[in-house]
Formats: C-alpha cells, structure tokens, sequence
C-alpha cells in the first residue's frame, strides 16, 4: 500500500490547517497508509549551516527526512504568516541537510486554509517552486481561501 | 509538472466540523474529489520499498 504522510504547516494546537489535515487522512487512509507528522516529532532547529554536521541536530533532523523519504505522496495543509511561509514549513524546504532525494519522485499536494485577506497564494506558489527545483516532484494545489 | 486549482472555502470556524469537514455538502465533494485526483497521481508513483 503506497504511503502518503500529511504534514500541517503549522504548530498551534487549534490549527484550522491542522483540521484539515485531519480531514484529508479520514479520506485517504481507506485507501493509503497515511500519517500526519505531528509538531512534536519535528523539533527542527531554525537552519542554520554552523549546525548541518553537529550530531545533536542530525539525530533530530533525519528522522523526519527519512518519513519524508518513505512517503510516495507528500500533502502540506499550510496558513501563511503575513504573507510568507510558516517558519515551520519553510525548516523542511531549505533542507535540514540538504535532502532533495527526499523529496524526490513524489506527488506532493499543498492545500490551505486560510484568510482571503491574506491571499494564500503567493507564498504556497513560493513553497510549490521550491520543491518542483528541489525534487522534480509532481505538484498540485488547492488554495482554500 | 504543477496542477493549480483553486476554490474559496469559508474561513468562519462555524462552517466547520470539528472532524474538519464543512457545513456544505458541495466544498466537502470538492474537496474529496480533489483528494481522489491526488489518489490517481499518488497510485502512479511506483511504491517505494521500506
């Protein structure tokens, strides 16, 4: 059964994007083995170069690449932050080390809802070319606004 | 390859369901339809071994 991991980009315990997220896993795990990569398993520091080799923080960051790794499907439920990306999506994109294979030869969903005062557009526009450069990954969106 | 689409779904917390589902009928096909295109896309990768 193919894998496909849903990742809330946001941390707040009573995310909107965090329901869902919840929402798209009752969909799919009739037909998916699916999980939601909870906040607590991705305790990444902010990326700093100093820190790509320091063991402490490959210990935390691996992990969370090899899930990514594992998936065949990627969906991000994201807000957006006044405009831009959440720090907690964008630790991922930079590559934490740098981790294209991981997201490599993947369809990769980003789904959000949010404000339309805040057009979702263009930072999930923003995060979707980020990882089309990264992983030559198959892309598709639904703004929720 | 990027697919774009788009749709308005209401902000207001009370056309939401706490499973995340939504007042209306409508958005909760479109949503579940979105997800059975993803589905299709997801079914073309080949399974990566564990």
């Amino acid at each position: 059964m193919r894998r496909i991991l849903i990742f809330p980009g946001s941390q707040r315990r009573h995310s909107l994007n965090r329901l869902l997220a919840l929402r798209f896993e009752s969909l799919l795990k009739q037909d998916f083995y699916t999980e939601i990569l909870e906040a607590d398993a991705v305790d990444l520091p902010l990326f700093n170069q100093d820190m790509e080799n320091d063991p402490g923080v490959l210990d935390k960051v691996i992990p969370v690449y090899e899930r990514f790794h594992n998936a065949n499907g990627l969906i991000v439920a994201t807000p957006e932050y006044n405009g831009s990306i959440s720090p907690y999506l964008k630790t991922p994109l930079i590559g934490f080390p740098d981790c294209r294979e991981c997201f490599q030869d993947k369809a990769i969903s980003i789904r959000s809802r949010t404000n339309r005062y805040y057009s979702p557009v263009p930072p999930q526009i923003g995060a979707a070319a980020s990882w089309d450069y990264k992983a030559h990954a198959t892309c598709s969106h639904t703004w929720v606004a | 390859m990027i697919l774009a689409e788009q749709i308005a779904l209401p902000y207001a917390a009370e056309a939401w369901e706490a499973d995340g589902s939504l007042t209306d009928p409508y958005l909760n096909d479109f949503i579940a339809l979105a997800l059975r295109r993803f589905g299709v896309l997801v079914e073309s990768i080949p399974e990566i071994s564990q």
